[in-house]
């Protein structure tokens, strides 16, 4: 099962785009996850994040990402996430998921964010309310996403 | 040989470059990418590598006009 709407965007997310995108008469239950940039990191000011990607690469992931979802939890999944500048209060990364109960859409949610996280090549520069930027050092561990998986 | 490689992130200002063509021995791996590029004798730890769409291993035998992307630990999300 291809993802319902897989998607790097410069643009500013719809949440609520993004979770239509799983709508199915025979799903119950859809679950929204939402990340958004925050005004602090570390205790430091934040004033914006700026991500960027292996585009290619990250959306064969993030395909990946989806049909390991249907395999594992029968959920359509849906992600967007952002590219460029994202300031404070801007969704950076949305992950919809439906299925048959409410169960399996909330594991669907949380282990396609955290397989994002840790196994699709985008990377976050944080920039600073001091004026400084610097890039996370990425702190996700390769997971394997096999198709058994 | 002559491989591209592309390169993102910090790394990619550490480099000053996103893509480039690079010259490697016959024979070459992905992993030798690191020495090549003047980043320390061996990729460390969480680093990885790609050609195209498809994950190889640093072990994995390049070729000619391979396009490689050398995927330091990711921070999306």
């Amino acid at each position: 099962m291809a993802g319902a709407l897989i998607a790097l965007s410069h643009e500013p997310l719809d949440a609520t785009a993004v979770a239509a995108a799983v709508a199915d008469p025979e799903h119950g239950g859809t679950a929204l996850f939402v990340g958004t940039t925050r005004a602090e990191s570390g205790e430091r000011a934040v004033l914006a994040l700026e991500y960027e990607a292996f585009v290619a690469l990250a959306l064969a992931q993030l395909e990946r990402i989806a049909a390991a979802m249907a395999r594992r939890h029968g959920a359509r999944t849906a992600i967007v996430h952002r590219l460029g500048v994202v300031r404070v209060g801007e969704p950076a990364v949305v992950v919809a998921t439906s299925a048959r109960h409410r169960a399996p859409a909330f594991a669907a949610c949380m282990e396609a964010m955290e397989l994002l996280k840790a196994d699709v090549p985008i990377w976050k520069c944080t920039h600073h309310a001091d004026g400084t930027r610097a890039w996370d050092a990425g702190a996700g561990a390769p997971v394997a996403l096999s198709a058994g998986a | 040989m002559e491989v591209e490689v592309l390169v993102f992130g910090g790394l990619r200002e550490r480099l000053g470059w996103g893509r480039r063509r690079v010259a490697l021995p016959a024979g070459a791996v992905a992993g030798d990418l690191w020495r090549c590029l003047d980043l320390g004798d061996g990729p460390p730890a969480g680093v990885r590598f790609a050609v195209g769409e498809q994950w190889c291993a640093p072990g994995a035998r390049l070729w000619p006009g391979a396009a490689v992307a050398v995927i330091t630990p990711v921070s999306g999300g």
